[in-house]
């Protein structure tokens, strides 16, 4: 997640043993979050590895068979063993489109994060660290920002792209609509948490020395600035995948998200949605439960690293 | 350098160029109220004169020191001389060429220079170096700056010497501050500001957040790293004790000006200035401990003056001399007219009224222990 922006500084290595070392504390202290952790680690590596894991693969639409269309769970009344968790309206089986939807959810999730903690973390320490009117027009930009709700520039981004692009770009486009989208309204959260940290930071005798010694200022930044400023950035970042879930599950709901043919688990549950007042519940009522299940473990995890890493909390 | 009206000290050697020479460098602080606060409350700008117009010259192989009590600018002054602050006036001069200051735009050949050879060391060992680096990548910081293209095995050869040489273990290159005492990592911060073989380094109160135990430690390391390098240092301290160990020379601070300068002998056996009386008296002497009522009890201005008052607000600064309402020899003149530096024979010099008009007899030499 922030691996790369790390990769060859000399503190890199440090910083991970640091965090690894930390987290596993945070995790063998706590049950709730080692359970957590375990279930979060579970559900990516199904995410992840779904093209193995699921018995169909609900994005070949040749496979799909309107004949198999709304079949309840296996344990119901006109069930089939194949399809354990019933079909959709398409015929796909849910446990596959399921898996491939948290795939992508977990995909625009941690993309979305990263690109919010690149720009974020990049423009707090240029703010924190230049002071004056850098300072106050980046923060200004970002009180801006803040007071637009994501799912509004969610919407003017996606509303832009589609009159922007072309019909034929617009369903390879999406995922990027979304990512940018989500980026977009939350970068300023770690805009702030690292400006007031660098701000802290900076007065401190080991930036003067490097100072003193003549390392440009792009450079202390880099090297002694990130390292330092990081920490509350890790926790946050953590939990804002979660939320980050939840806004492309709503911007999908909403039907802004990814094409139909490839849903996430948010436009899983809107077409589900269509069926609820027919009886057809498990379609949305599986992909809301493993959506639940995600958010709730990455959450807790999140939760017990902010504790470890707190040192008022210990 | 100097203003007219002071005579030149006399130089031991007339050849003898200073190494960094500081012209009535001044520095002064916005502290003015936010824009707006000032506009709705006609609040006027205010500024905080930390340095005011300083004149100072270190010359190879010397240790100057700077006391005074905390806000007289004296950290203020060294960051301005190793460029941490840009100084509002005056010039900051290296080797004899100019290199910070008002209208000064050394090129950048002169600074990496002067930056090789001037170097700091901090007051907080916990807060000057990075807690996330390991020791050897800390040392290697400023050689690399000063070398990018030297070899990673010269850089550790050369890490490790320096370690070897502040008294610790070549193979602690590979720990982390935080598994350092405070004294070992102030010896950290002292082999990262020789890494670059620099010719002054400025100390920040090196040894004030040290155990006294560990204070003479690092002294006598930082006296013999002078002997054997023939390093300059501009040391900042409000310990007298320290400062009469280590000090070649003693300039006293106060609110912003040098009151008085003097070698260190001349300094600790008659002190001329009142200022500096005061601040020698208040040092703690246990053979001769001092009753709280002792000195000027019968209000004529004849006996010991005391560190009885606060140092005045620095934003607002009082007229004439900066020091007139602690003192007890001053008189009308010296609540107008701001006395200038003044030599008073052996390289000594003394900006007060007071001893100039010869109302204050010099202070009878007591012993410092320590």
């Amino acid at each position: 997640m922030r691996g790369g922006a790390l990769a060859g500084s000399p503190s890199t290595n440090a910083l991970v043993a640091l965090w690894r070392s930390e987290a596993v504390r945070a995790l063998r202290r706590s049950k709730v979050a080692a359970v957590a952790a375990i279930v979060l680690v579970l559900a990516v590596g199904a995410a992840a590895f779904a093209s193995w894991v699921a018995p169909y693969d609900p994005y070949d639409l040749r496979s799909l068979d309107l004949a198999n269309a709304l079949v309840p769970p296996a344990w119901l009344d006109g069930g089939r063993t194949t399809y354990w968790l019933g079909t959709d309206d398409q015929g796909r089986d849910l446990w596959s489109a399921i898996l491939y939807g948290a795939r992508i959810s977990l995909a625009v999730g941690i993309a979305s994060v990263a690109l919010a903690v690149a720009i974020g973390v990049a423009l707090g320490l240029v703010a924190g660290y230049a002071g004056g009117r850098v300072d106050a027009l980046i923060m200004r930009v970002a009180d801006v920002q803040l007071s637009f709700p994501a799912i509004l520039i969610a919407l003017l981004i996606d509303g832009v792209a589609r009159a922007a692009l072309p019909q034929a770009a617009q369903s390879h486009a999406a995922l990027a609509v979304l990512v940018v989208s989500i980026a977009a309204a939350n970068w300023v959260q770690y805009a702030r948490s690292v400006r007031s940290s660098t701000l802290v930071e900076k007065r401190r005798e080991y930036v003067q020395a490097a100072r003193v010694i003549g390392i440009r200022p792009m450079t202390i930044m880099r090297r002694h600035l990130l390292p330092n400023v990081l920490g509350p950035v890790v926790v946050l970042a953590t939990i804002n995948v979660a939320t980050a879930i939840i806004t492309e599950a709503t911007l999908s709901f909403l039907g802004v998200g990814v094409p139909v043919t490839e849903p996430s688990l948010g436009s899983l549950i809107r077409i589900g949605n269509d069926f609820l007042f027919s009886g057809e519940w498990w379609i949305t009522i599986f992909p809301g439960t493993a959506l639940v299940v995600l958010v709730l473990a990455i959450n807790l995890v999140g939760d017990a690293l902010r504790d470890a890493l707190d040192p008022r909390a210990r | 350098m100097a203003p007219p009206n002071v005579a030149t000290p006399r130089m031991r050697d007339p050849d003898e160029r200073a190494l960094v020479e500081l012209e009535r460098v001044s520095k002064s602080f916005d502290v003015s109220p936010p824009w707006l606060e000032r506009t709705l409350q006609r609040a006027p700008r205010r500024a905080l004169r930390a340095v005011d117009g300083v004149d100072l010259a270190i010359r190879r192989g010397e240790t100057v020191a700077l006391v005074g009590e905390s806000g007289c600018g004296k950290s203020t002054l060294a960051r301005i001389v190793v460029g941490l602050v840009d100084a509002s006036g005056g010039v900051v001069r290296y080797d004899g060429s100019p290199l910070y200051g008002a209208g000064v735009a050394a090129d950048a050949a002169t600074l990496r220079r002067a930056r090789a050879s001037m170097q700091m060391i901090f007051q907080d060992p916990y807060a000057s170096l990075n807690p996330r680096w390991r020791v050897g990548a800390i040392v290697a910081e400023p050689i690399v700056a000063a070398d990018r293209s030297r070899s990673r095995a010269s850089v550790a050869e050369r890490v490790a010497t320096l370690l070897e040489q502040v008294g610790l273990a070549a193979a602690d290159r590979h720990k982390y501050p935080h598994q350092f005492s405070g004294g070992q990592r102030q010896r950290i911060s002292i082999a990262r500001a020789l890494a670059t073989a620099p010719a002054l380094v400025v100390c920040d109160e090196p040894t004030s957040a040290l155990d006294v135990s560990v204070q003479a430690q690092v002294l006598n390391l930082m006296a013999d790293l002078k002997e054997r390098r023939g390093l300059a240092y501009l040391f900042i301290s409000h310990n007298l004790a320290v400062v009469h160990h280590i000090a070649d020379r003693v300039l006293v601070m106060y609110l912003g000006r040098i009151v008085e300068s003097a070698p260190r002998r001349a300094l600790f056996a008659a002190a001329r200035h009142p200022y500096t009386q005061m601040l020698l008296d208040a040092v703690p002497d246990p053979l001769r401990p001092k009753s709280r009522d002792a000195g000027d009890a019968d209000g004529t201005g004849n006996g010991a003056p005391r560190l009885a008052s606060e140092l005045p607000d620095p934003l607002d600064v009082p007229a004439g001399c900066g020091f007139h309402p602690r003192c007890a020899f001053a008189n009308a003149r010296c609540r107008v007219e701001t006395p200038v530096l003044l030599d008073v024979g052996d390289a000594h010099r003394v900006a007060c009224h007071a001893v100039a008009e010869g109302r204050v007899a010099p202070r009878v030499a007591i012993p410092i222990a320590g």
